[in-house]
């Protein structure tokens, strides 16, 4: 093939570039990596802070158990940074959650049995998927847009709850459920090792893999994905599946961390992750942004709901601080676009 | 005096300079253009001179008095109003709404709608454009009126100096000669403009004066009318220029690999037939808003609701989405580059790879060597001028933006390129390095179908150009007949009888 122009002028910057050590701090203190250095910090000031104000705070115990609770935060989220990534939301988070645990326990309410447990598990997650998977369908076929989309399903699925249980969820989790949330392995939680395998999973493919190259794609211009042949439909189904699934899983992680499914469990989390995504240095818009910093945002908003409580505030308070954070976190990223411009 | 005069000016984004010690002066009745390559700095003056970014060092005087602008409403209180190539108009107000926007007429302390209309009747009208409805809605309005409405805007403001950076290049050649005799009576009237342009053949007719730039400095200021194109271009790149056009090959007698017949799309599309051939450079020609760019869009499956045949190598191509056109080997460089033909915050890697990710992977993995090579390859072979393959394609100017939108379907091996203006906006250097690179495409077997704004395009480098007029191709013209003349008289929708008319009693 001929080339064309004089190819001396092509400058590939990357062999210029200084020796790799000069330039990977150079890329840490770049403006892609900004947001996470920044979040990762946080992570410090807030041990830092309170840890000299409240020691218990930073005992072994403590932290191991906040832990914890930020990896089902964390899973919950991780269904919310694809999400997002694509420029949507998923607001039926809540009550897809907490119907794949009714659904769990009701199931095994009176037959505990290893096949019937398997059972359950499966339908949870696989309730999970569906819901999921209706709100991608409604979002890419009917072009329904995604707040509006997954605020309906919420609704929905808040219904099917009150009749499947007619207000009263019975049974408890089973023996691997309960493990799994609240167990330990060599003094490692099982959730947090789960979180681990989670966040090498998804992080992989947001970086390496053709669908996750796709996701950022249609985040950042979904017309021009769509006239470089990327299956746009198929891309925005997949991912909402996947957020199902997710959703089903922090579902039963938290029925096994309380010993039951109770009505509104998962209304805690719908806000915390977005929080979680966006602390994290995730655009709101779409398209930027990835899970290193949503597992950042998701130990974030975890610490600051141990140190409120430990400070003895008010639910008040809490809902006030995350609401601000969200707030201030897309002020102070937005700012910084459109510096950059 | 001059009316506005810079000095001096120096601007530099991070490392990069932009302007380095650049001046230029502009009198009161004159029209002057700023003549550069991509990159030469004439957008960053404008931008300093309409209060859009600051100058690192310089002065600016605007009728004597020195400025100092912080934002573009200052520059434009202080007579200073641009008009750009990115438009500014709100797509889902009037064309009235958007020609007093910020300025509109009250009565009672609100917005007097009748009186906006009758006002923005009259301001079209004062400019002799062609007729625009005050009262419809700029979305529903083809790219060339929307492109009048924003001229017809900065003008309704009477500036002291009106700048229009690029502002003709989506207008087809009708257009820009109504709004010439316009600005001609401006100039008259003894409005200062300042007029960038790639087409020279715009600069020779409308302007007096000229300043070229090279390198973030002005290297010349000439009379237009004294200095030879073949001299303005030598200042522009500091080199001489070859042959405009790469000399066309003999005429082929492939088999056809593209065929279509009766495409419809109503009303946009009215039943199209064409044959491409392979190794054959195909034009579309015509007024702007004709149909061509549904043709391209269609032909890549973006419209559903299209009917009618397509063969693609003797295979029926079923026109559902731009996958299924992928595959069957075709490609589109669309319209508008920034919002259809890259994702600017992506990197160029990013950008030239996402059309061919499926074969740079394994098992839906990517494979990061593969995927680096393949793209420094291109970088290579269009001379794409960028910091690194991992900068963000907006970073890139202009022309880099174009050869990395037209790099990424080099990579899936299209056969059949479909390309919209694809040298729209960019300096004549870049220009030619993608008709070279057209022809190599085409002497290498590939065929392209390809709409373009500009004529001299059409008749350098195609083998054969259809004229569409009204959503149909009304004319097909190859060899000697395709000229200037016979591309303009089929644009307007001349009949033949009407045409030999005309020529017997010329």
């Amino acid at each position: 093939m001929a080339s064309i122009g004089e190819s001396g002028e092509a400058r590939l910057g990357d062999e210029q570039l200084p020796a790799p050590g000069v330039a990977r701090l150079r890329a840490l203190t770049s403006e892609r990596y900004r947001p996470l250095v920044v979040a990762y910090g946080l992570i410090l000031v807030i041990l830092i802070v309170t840890g000299l104000r409240h020691p218990g705070f930073v005992s072994f115990d403590n932290l191991r158990n906040q832990l914890v609770l930020a990896s089902f935060l964390g899973i919950a989220a991780a269904g919310q940074t694809i999400l997002i990534l694509t420029g949507g939301i998923d607001l039926s988070l809540a009550w897809n959650l907490n119907f794949s645990a009714i659904l769990m326990t009701q199931l095994t309410k009176s037959d505990m049995s290893a096949g019937r447990v398997t059972w359950a598990i499966f339908l949870a997650l696989f309730s999970g998927c569906v819901f999921g998977c209706l709100n991608g369908l409604g979002i890419a076929y009917l072009r329904i847009p995604p707040l509006v989309m997954t605020l309906g399903m919420n609704a929905v699925l808040l219904g099917l709850t009150l009749y499947y249980t007619k207000g009263t969820p019975q049974g408890t989790a089973p023996d691997v459920i309960l493990r799994l949330a609240t167990g330990r392995v060599a003094g490692i939680p099982w959730a947090v090792l789960l979180w681990i395998v989670v966040s090498a999973v998804l992080i992989f493919v947001l970086r390496r893999t053709v669908f996750g190259r796709r996701l950022y794609a249609i985040g950042n211009n979904v017309r021009a994905a769509y006239l470089s042949g990327v299956p746009v439909r198929r891309v925005l189904i997949v991912s909402y599946t996947a957020a199902g699934f997710f959703a089903g899983l922090t579902g039963l992680l938290l029925t096994g961390y309380s010993n039951q499914s109770y009505i509104r469990m998962g209304d805690a989390y719908v806000l915390p992750s977005i929080a979680a995504v966006v602390v994290g240095g995730t655009s709101i818009l779409g398209g930027s942004g990835g899970y290193a910093g949503t597992i950042a945002g998701a130990i974030i908003i975890t610490l600051l709901q141990n140190v409120l409580s430990i400070e003895n505030r008010s639910q008040a308070d809490q809902q006030i601080l995350f609401g601000l954070i969200v707030l201030i976190m897309l002020l102070i990223y937005g700012r910084e676009a459109k510096i950059r411009e | 005096m001059p009316v506005l005069a810079a000095n001096g000016i120096t601007k530099r984004f991070g490392g990069v300079v932009a302007l380095n010690g650049a001046s230029f002066a502009c009198e009161a009745g004159e029209i002057h253009a700023l003549l550069g390559g991509n990159g030469a700095g004439k957008s960053t003056l404008v931008k300093i001179l309409t209060g859009v970014q600051p100058a690192d060092a310089g002065t600016i005087t605007l009728k004597g008095q020195p400025v100092d602008f912080s934002d573009p409403a200052a520059a434009s209180a202080a007579g200073i109003v641009p008009v750009f190539q990115e438009l500014s108009l709100i797509p889902d107000l009037t064309v009235a709404e958007n020609l007093f926007m910020g300025r509109e007429p009250r009565r009672f302390g609100l917005m007097d709608r009748r009186a906006m209309r009758r006002a923005a009747a009259e301001l079209l009208e004062s400019l002799r454009f062609p007729p625009i409805d005050p009262a419809a809605t700029v979305r529903d309005l083809p790219l060339a009126e929307r492109q009048l409405v924003e001229i017809a805007k900065a003008i309704g403001r009477r500036p002291d100096v009106l700048i229009l950076d690029e502002a003709t290049s989506a207008l087809g050649a009708q257009e820009v000669e109504r709004v010439f005799a316009t600005l001609r009576t401006l100039r008259e009237q003894g409005m200062a403009i300042v007029f960038i342009s790639h087409r020279m053949e715009e600069v020779r007719a409308l302007c007096d004066r000229a300043t070229i730039f090279r390198d973030g400095q002005d290297v010349a200021t000439v009379n237009v009318a004294d200095t030879d194109p073949e001299e303005i271009v030598r200042l522009m790149i500091g080199r001489q220029l070859e042959e405009v056009f790469p000399p066309k090959p003999p005429a082929h007698e492939d088999a056809p690999i593209l065929r279509v017949e009766n495409l419809r799309w109503e009303p946009a599309l009215r039943g199209i037939s064409l044959t491409l051939h392979r190794g054959e450079i195909l034009g579309l020609a015509g007024l702007e808003g004709q149909g061509q760019g549904d043709l391209l869009l269609a032909l890549f499956g973006v419209y559903a609701g299209a009917t009618g045949s397509v063969q693609v190598d003797g295979r029926p191509l079923h026109l559902g989405s731009p996958a299924a056109a992928m595959a069957a080997g075709l490609a589109l460089v669309p319209e508008d580059r920034k919002t259809q033909g890259l994702i600017l915050p992506l990197s160029v890697r990013e950008n030239i790879s996402l059309p061919v990710l499926p074969k740079l992977s394994h098992g839906g993995v990517i494979a990061p060597e593969l995927e680096r090579r393949t793209t420094h390859e291109m970088i290579g072979r269009l001379s794409i001028k960028t910091a690194s393959s991992d900068t963000p394609v907006r970073f890139l100017s202009g022309g880099n933006q174009q050869k990395v939108a037209i790099a990424k379907w080099l990579t899936t091996q299209a056969q059949i390129y479909l390309m919209y203006d694809p040298t729209r906006g960019i300096d004549v250097g870049t220009k030619q390095e993608i008709y070279r690179l057209m022809r190599s495409l085409a002497d290498e077997g590939r065929a392209i179908l390809f709409f373009s704004t500009d004529l001299a395009e059409i008749i350098g480098l195609c083998d054969r150009a259809l004229v569409m007029y009204e959503g149909a191709v009304v004319r097909e013209l190859a060899g000697d007949e395709l000229t200037k003349e016979a591309l303009i008289a089929a644009s307007l929708g001349m009949s033949d009888a009407v045409r030999a008319q005309m020529e017997s009693v010329a």
